[in-house]
């Protein structure tokens, strides 16, 4: 089978949780969904440019624990 | 803010003549040794540690003094606070105050004639201000070879032990500047201001995590005004902060702070505090002569508690140790104005002696009304928080002081008893409960122990013996994104409580961080897009990857690395400028040409504007109004177009999307009647005319006035008077793009 070769993206801020119900419960809230740029599937979706800490912050004020992966 | 070691070397070309041959003396120089070679004497012995040994070991106790006292401050002083901690020793000083000149005469002069102190001017190496504050430094080698200050103690005798007395124990005094630190550390550093001064919201930020958001602080009932900055300050000044450009942080880790003996962590601080003059005892603003005067102060005072006899392990009163202090730098200190002795030329010698009298006693009296006040705060707060003094009070009135085991091994090194080494490794100190409460026995707890409790859980109160903390999610977490692992964190809980944990409290730990692992957010993510699952699928093995929806591979960096070339279709930085690939026109209609390749631009155009066909989008009011709605703003779609756009907006459509956004802008537009005349000065006749005012409304331009309508007529009627002929066309201009 021939692959076409993918494409690499980089530098790019992700969320990704657990269960797709988490990520119904973030996108929930108004200003979390504004942060949420691009869902990528039920369980990982872009973060908005520049949105990463805001998104991170208001996480945090949810009430959740995220795990920041920096690199 | 700690003194960096600095050498004569480099500026001794800028000191004159005469001084360099009185400071080449030392080395070998005489009168008529020439300037290059008194340099090159002075430059040769300093690099010699032999000579430099030999040439100390011949100073005056004085001198020898002098050198001891720069060389604990660090290597740099303040000059007066130098000659200050010098009278405070009790050393004999070259020459008395008269009212022609002060110590920075007798004694500053002399340091630097004699080669041992340079002013930390750099372009005037020699040159002593005669008021202000001004740094002197000395030679790092010949610091090398300087040894203590030799200290006179005080003449005064020891008292029965107080009834009432209150002391800081060491553990109690390590956590308070572990919980500070880890609270530094938690936040992230402290900003500096432009000027380089800490951020006063910052240091509210970490007071307010450590509990101490009043403006004044009590510690075992004595009032710490400004203590969070005050500290924060003393770290600063003691080394064990760094500021870099925008960033006051940790110079090393909470660790390897609290891995020091007790006596190494408050020295620190207890140094710094004597430099902080950016913070005041008494709670007021310094001003800007006290700021030096308030490190001279701070000199004297430690010279002071180190005079005490037998090493200050008895009681002695604060009125003998002021009275005793005062005997040594009285006449040559002041936090305030210090008048000079009176003149005595052409007076009688009774005279001469009614008035040094009179102003001896005007000095004492300044003396208790300000030093002696600035002394009962200085004990009462830094050096009780650092827990150097035990203090003895009398109704409630500070009356008496001895140092601590912990203020002698500060003050006398090791010529002081040894005080008990903490422990480094793990053992019992606290016990874990089933509601989360860790207590924890002060006495059994080494300092690396207090670093990992003030890491990991949350201190809720302290006393002499016991410190209090709870365990709570936010505080495990925190401590988890900082890099500590669950299984250390069991296990040190367990360790330090000599027993397994509590069932309950393991499960919610364990549940803590499982709950972190619920949500992950990557700053900077690397996915490969491929085209559809099958081609990921085949991949995802061999590029050890996480899969991500249906097409998408999470990897590592070092995988990352490997997909060059033609391993890869397109490579998309994010952290680049995004790609321009939009046009506009004024009707708002957006074409995408070329397509990028990043998986932003559908979702960021989505939210602004309505799609249409052939990869085109269209911004309109509806899809603004709905964009900002959602709660985007004007600026960020301002940007979006601006980061994307091939061209510039067309100015019409951001007339649009501003209004649209709710920006207000108006426009007049009205039929009216004008007169042109291109001949300016028929135009000025017309427009000045008395005649013809009444019939003018306003000029539109230079060549161009609007007329009433209603009295149209009439005005023409006076224009063809005039021999004007009208002419039904005006003369306009197309505006050239």
């Amino acid at each position: 089978m021939t692959i076409t070769p993918p494409i690499l993206h980089e530098n790019l801020p992700l969320l990704e949780v657990a269960d797709g119900v988490l990520l119904d419960m973030i996108a929930a809230d108004p200003q979390a969904r504004k942060l949420i740029l691009v869902r990528l599937s039920d369980r990982a979706a872009i973060v908005t440019p520049g949105g990463f800490d805001a998104l991170l912050a208001r996480l945090r004020k949810l009430g959740h624990t995220p795990k920041v992966v920096e690199d | 803010m700690a003194s960096t070691p600095r050498r004569f070397d480099a500026v001794l070309s800028r000191v004159g003549a005469a001084e360099l041959k009185s400071m080449a003396r030392m080395w070998g120089g005489g009168s008529q040794t020439r300037k290059d070679q008194c340099i090159t004497l002075i430059r040769q012995g300093l690099a010699d540690p032999e000579k430099v040994r030999a040439a100390v070991a011949t100073l005056l106790p004085w001198e020898a003094n002098a050198l001891a006292l720069l060389k604990a401050a660090g290597g740099a002083l303040d000059g007066v606070a130098l000659c200050v901690a010098l009278r405070a020793t009790g050393a004999n000083l070259p020459g008395t105050r008269t009212p022609y000149g002060d110590d920075r005469a007798n004694v500053l002069s002399v340091l630097i004639r004699r080669g041992l102190a340079l002013s930390a001017s750099e372009y005037s190496p020699t040159y002593m201000h005669d008021f202000g504050s001004a740094n002197v430094y000395s030679d790092e080698r010949l610091l090398a070879a300087a040894g203590l200050p030799e200290i006179t103690p005080f003449k005064i005798k020891p008292i029965a032990p107080p009834d009432a007395t209150i002391q800081r124990r060491p553990q109690s005094v390590a956590l308070d500047l572990i919980g500070l630190l880890q609270a530094v550390e938690n936040q992230g550093g402290i900003g500096l201001t432009q000027n380089g001064a800490p951020r006063v919201n910052d240091m509210r930020r970490v007071a307010k995590a450590v509990g101490w958001t009043e403006d004044v602080t009590q510690i075992d009932g004595l009032a710490f005004p400004n203590l969070a900055p005050g500290l924060i300050y003393a770290l600063w000044h003691g080394g064990i902060l760094k500021g870099d450009a925008a960033l006051l942080n940790l110079a090393a880790p909470v660790n390897a702070f609290a891995a020091q003996s007790y006596a190494e962590q408050t020295r620190q601080v207890f140094h710094g505090f004597v430099q902080a003059n950016e913070w005041d005892e008494r709670g007021q603003q310094a001003g800007y002569f006290e700021t030096a005067r308030l490190i001279q102060a701070r000199q004297a005072l430690i010279i002071a508690l180190t005079a005490l006899p037998g090493q200050g392990a008895s009681f002695f009163t604060v009125d003998e140790l002021e009275r005793a202090l005062y005997e040594r730098i009285g006449e040559h200190f002041s936090l305030s104005y210090l008048s000079g002795p009176p003149y005595s030329y052409g007076k009688t010698a009774e005279q001469a002696r009614q008035e040094l009298l009179a102003w001896q006693a005007k000095l004492r009296q300044n003396w208790l009304g300000s030093e002696r006040v600035w002394l009962e705060h200085a004990l009462a707060t830094w050096c009780h928080f650092l827990g150097v003094v035990e203090l003895g009070f009398r109704d409630k009135t500070l009356v008496a002081l001895r140092l601590t085991d912990l203020g002698r091994a500060i003050l006398h090194g090791e010529a002081a008893p040894a005080m008990p080494a903490p422990t480094a490794e793990a053992r019992v100190a606290w016990v874990v409960q089933p509601n989360f409460e860790v207590v924890v026995y002060l006495d059994r707890a080494s300092p690396e122990q207090l670093a990992f409790l003030e890491r990991h859980a949350e201190r809720f109160q302290t006393q002499q013996h016991v410190a209090q903390y709870r365990l709570t999610r936010q505080v495990v977490y925190t401590a988890l994104e900082s890099g500590s692992k669950l299984d250390r964190l069991l296990a040190a809980l367990a360790g330090g409580a000599g027993r397994p944990l509590p069932q309950n409290v393991a499960a919610e730990l364990r549940e803590w961080a499982a709950l972190r692992e619920q949500v992950t957010l990557y700053r900077r993510a690397r996915l490969l897009e491929f085209a559809d699952a099958a081609s990921r699928d085949a991949e995802a093995q061999r590029l050890s990857g996480a899969p991500v929806g249906d097409r998408f591979l999470l990897i590592g960096a070092r995988q990352a690395k490997q997909m060059t070339g033609t391993r890869v279709r397109e490579h998309v930085n994010y952290a680049a400028a995004p790609a321009k690939c939009l046009t506009a026109d004024e009707e708002g209609i957006m074409a995408v040409s070329p397509r990028p390749a990043d998986m932003l631009l559908d979702a960021q155009l989505g939210r602004w504007a309505e799609p249409r066909a052939d990869q085109r989008w269209q911004l309109t009011q509806a899809s603004v109004a709905a964009g900002l709605k959602a709660g985007g703003t004007l600026a960020e779609l301002l940007k979006l177009l601006a980061d994307r756009l091939i061209f510039p907006l067309p100015p019409l459509l951001e007339v649009a999307l501003r209004a649209w956004a709710g920006e207000p802008s108006a426009v007049g537009l009205a039929g009216v009647t004008v007169l042109q005349c291109a001949q300016p000065a028929i135009f000025t006749a017309i427009v000045a005319s008395l005649k013809l005012r009444r019939f003018l409304r306003g000029e539109l331009a230079p060549d161009l006035v609007v007329v009433d309508r209603g009295q149209l007529d009439a005005f023409q009627a006076h224009l063809r008077w005039a021999g004007l002929a009208i002419s039904p066309e005006l003369t306009v201009k197309q505006r050239r793009q």
